[in-house]
């Protein structure tokens, strides 16, 4: 009698328990209860542009310093190609000074979302840089401010560094303006190593035109290393600033080097008989290993996930390709190069340049495995040495045109493509400036 | 002496036997009548119905009704203990604005001089009870449990702005993510195309993937399901693009979606455009390569 009653308690429990479950289930399928924060995301097939509308207020300030910065930020958001930019003459009428209110509901009216005012002007010795970002769905408060005090000379990095701050703001990802780009490109009869900011300002020579310098990479705590030969040996392995070559258990030439992100590893590309391989170890040149099989192995690249990509073929491989920890990851039929990593918004992505013959290459990119290629550049000239900037929201290359050669940076987002510079060459890379010694600088959100 | 034993041995025994009879009989009788009586009392009869008058009787000072000006838009508030508002007689009062000769006196009590008048906008009763306190105008801060906005509403999730913000950018990258090589089918006119809505639940799997899927709700249009469902089955072991990395929990493990079987095409002719090809069947498009600066 008890084993009876028992059951039928168990059957009417279960029957509970699977009504409420059907119940629960019922109304996440329906998508009655979404509690999800996306919500429900409404698929149609027409295609739009969904970039949120921005405006940087205009400056009318003739102080040098305000103009600068305005400029700076303005040119960096129209190169990422993440919002619709607002005109300046469509600007409402009003104060802009450093000190002035915003009137967002006036923007409002003219369809912007996001309202930038960046501003700078002396105190003393030094120059007080800002920068504000208001919502229009947020009211007439800012949501988010940083003010940073800087030297004179330090007015247009500042304004980078602030752009970096806002996008990080308005997208969750921090920008990667505050960066420089380093190249080998020739210089007399021999190749030289060359810096230049990510906006293509301040480009200089850094290492001596007598000796040939080629493939520069940045290393830990921001140095630059690169590889050097002086008349016809074989190339080492340098550090700027330091006369002697890096020590390292190779005889032979260092064709070309990377670190990864956080410093601690090094990977080279050293000449073996009949080709050359890749050797992975400490940052120091310590515990160098072979990764690579294959006859020929240049270029090496670490991907954002750690792993280590270079370009690898002749032999038995045949045309060159882009390997990744040891597997061919480009397709077998275009012979690949100067392969990058970019950690873009929507993933890593390979970037690299494929030979599409008649001597020009073109930029092609996939996701890090090789899936999904697709072009970058096509019928403007060839395009070479690809470099993803810190953010992973641009790509620059080298384009040699019949017109207009030179150095560009093209956003991922809207695949738009600015001139920053008329220098050609090779081996380029990109990466974050170190950080300023001592953060002088404000930050909040409102 | 024997004169004093009178009785003998069996008398007095049957005196006791009667005696206890007799005692036993009346505490019988009294039980009886004991129960007899809670049992009546347990059930009492029925009083017969009749019809009483019912005569109202007003108060002079009515109760005040719980309530608020109804808001067409606005869902009924919860119940919560009322803060007491302070109310005034409503009693006629000496002015200068006064007219010399008016045409009808004030019916309603005078008030004493050294009263002080009401406000203009003050609520009046024909009897206050309890003289309330002024209540400060500035209110005290809400003390929620939960963070949020003045202005937000109790479903709303989010207390930053720039949070909203960055999460309406990821939606809208999610969104164009499902989106890249679905188009509705072109062979369903635009009228009944407009209408359809097919109901995905997608589970992502923790390296962002799309692991499965499950129409929580069909369309009814055979075409229009099949033509989802093949575009979820392109989808499946796909990566999603990454949260922003300064807001890295905001994708969950099952996404909502609903597809519209709204044609681009129809918005401007109203027919759809078969001259095009369908985009769901056609290889994607490279990225264009719009540069400035450049004249090649």
């Amino acid at each position: 009698m008890r084993t009876l009653h028992r059951s039928l308690f168990a059957c009417f429990a279960l029957l509970i328990a699977g009504s409420v479950s059907d119940t629960v289930f019922a109304q996440t399928a329906n998508g009655k209860v979404d509690e999800s924060q996306l919500g429900e995301l409404l698929i149609t097939g027409s295609q739009e542009d969904t970039r949120p509308k921005l405006a940087i207020l205009p400056s009318l300030s003739p102080d040098l310093e305000d103009v600068i910065v305005r400029n700076v930020v303005r040119r960096d958001f129209e190169l990422t190609g993440l919002f619709r930019m607002s005109e300046d003459k469509q600007a409402p009428e009003g104060q802009y000074g450093f000190d002035d209110q915003v009137d967002v509901k006036a923007w409002g009216n003219l369809g912007v979302q996001v309202v930038l005012k960046v501003a700078a002007r002396k105190v003393g010795n030094q120059v007080e840089v800002s920068g504000q970002a208001f919502l229009l769905a947020a009211g007439e408060k800012p949501v988010y401010r940083k003010q940073i005090r800087v030297n004179e000379d330090e007015v247009r990095v500042t304004a980078h560094r602030i752009t970096d701050a806002l996008l990080g703001a308005l997208t969750g990802r921090p920008g990667g303006f505050a960066s420089h780009l380093t190249l080998a490109s020739k210089w007399g009869r021999n190749y030289a190593v060359f810096t230049i900011d990510a906006d293509g300002h301040n480009i200089e020579k850094r290492t001596d035109p007598k000796h040939t310098s080629m493939a520069p990479a940045w290393g830990p705590a921001g140095y630059l290393f690169y590889v050097q030969s002086e008349n016809y040996s074989p190339f080492q392995m340098m550090r700027l600033g330091e006369e002697r070559p890096l020590a390292l258990p190779f005889k032979t030439s260092t064709y070309s080097l990377a670190f990864s992100k956080d410093g601690s590893k090094l990977a080279v590309s050293v000449a073996q008989p009949g080709g050359s391989a890749i050797f992975l170890g400490n940052s120091d040149g310590t515990e160098m290993k072979k990764i690579s099989t294959t006859e020929v192995a240049t270029h090496p690249v670490f991907s954002p996930s750690g792993k280590v990509g270079w370009i690898g073929g002749g032999g038995e491989q045949g045309a060159q390709r882009v390997y990744l920890d040891g597997k061919a990851v480009s397709p077998s039929g275009f012979s690949a190069s100067s392969p990058d990593f970019c950690d873009t918004e929507d993933g890593i992505r390979l970037v690299y340049s494929v030979s599409v013959g008649n001597g020009r290459s073109d930029l092609v990119w996939s996701d890090e495995q090789g899936r999904g290629m697709a072009r970058l550049t096509q019928g403007s000239g060839s395009n070479t040495y690809p470099a993803c900037s810190p953010d992973g929201r641009m790509v620059a290359f080298f384009s040699e045109r019949k017109e207009n050669s030179g150095l560009y940076v093209k956003s991922l987002k809207s695949f738009q493509a600015h001139k920053i510079s008329s220098r050609i060459g090779q081996s380029l890379r990109w990466a974050a400036l170190p950080p300023p010694a001592k953060e002088r600088s404000v930050e909040r959100s409102d | 002496m024997d004169s004093g034993s009178t009785h003998r041995a069996l008398d007095v025994w049957l005196a006791l036997l009667a005696a206890v009879a007799v005692e036993v009989g009346i505490f019988g009788v009294f039980a009886w009548h004991v129960e007899l009586h809670s049992l009546d009392s347990q059930t009492p009869p029925k009083p017969p119905e009749m019809a009483i008058a019912v005569q109202p009787v007003i108060d002079d000072v009515p109760l005040l009704k719980l309530g608020s000006k109804p808001q067409k838009y606005k869902l009924p508030e919860m119940w919560k203990k009322p803060d007491p508002v302070k109310r005034y007689e409503d009693k006629s009062a000496p002015t200068v604005d006064a007219q010399k000769n008016p045409e009808k006196l004030p019916e309603n009590e005078v008030a004493q001089a050294d009263e002080a008048p009401a406000p203009e906008d003050a609520e009046l009763a024909k009897e206050v009870d309890e003289d309330i306190p002024e209540v400060d105008e500035k209110k005290e801060e809400p003390n929620l449990q939960e963070e949020g906005a003045a202005d937000g509403v109790r479903e709303g999730t989010e207390t930053d702005p720039l949070k909203a913000f960055v999460i309406s950018q990821y939606r809208i990258k999610i969104i164009g993510w499902f989106k890249a090589g679905f188009s509705p089918p072109s062979q369903i006119d635009c009228e009944t195309a407009a209408g359809l809505r097919t109901k995905v639940v997608a589970q992502i799997g923790s390296d962002r993937s799309v692991v499965s899927y499950t129409l929580s709700s069909a369309s009814g249009n055979a075409i229009f399901d099949s033509r989802v469902s093949s575009h979820m089955d392109r989808k499946k072991g796909q990566q999603l693009p990454p949260p922003p990395p300064n807001y890295a929990d905001i994708l969950d493990s099952v996404v909502n979606l609903n597809f519209s079987g709204e044609l681009p095409n129809c918005k401007r002719s109203g027919l759809p455009d078969t001259t095009k090809n369908d985009p769901a069947e056609a290889p994607a498009a490279p990225p264009t390569d719009g540069d400035s600066n450049d004249g090649n």
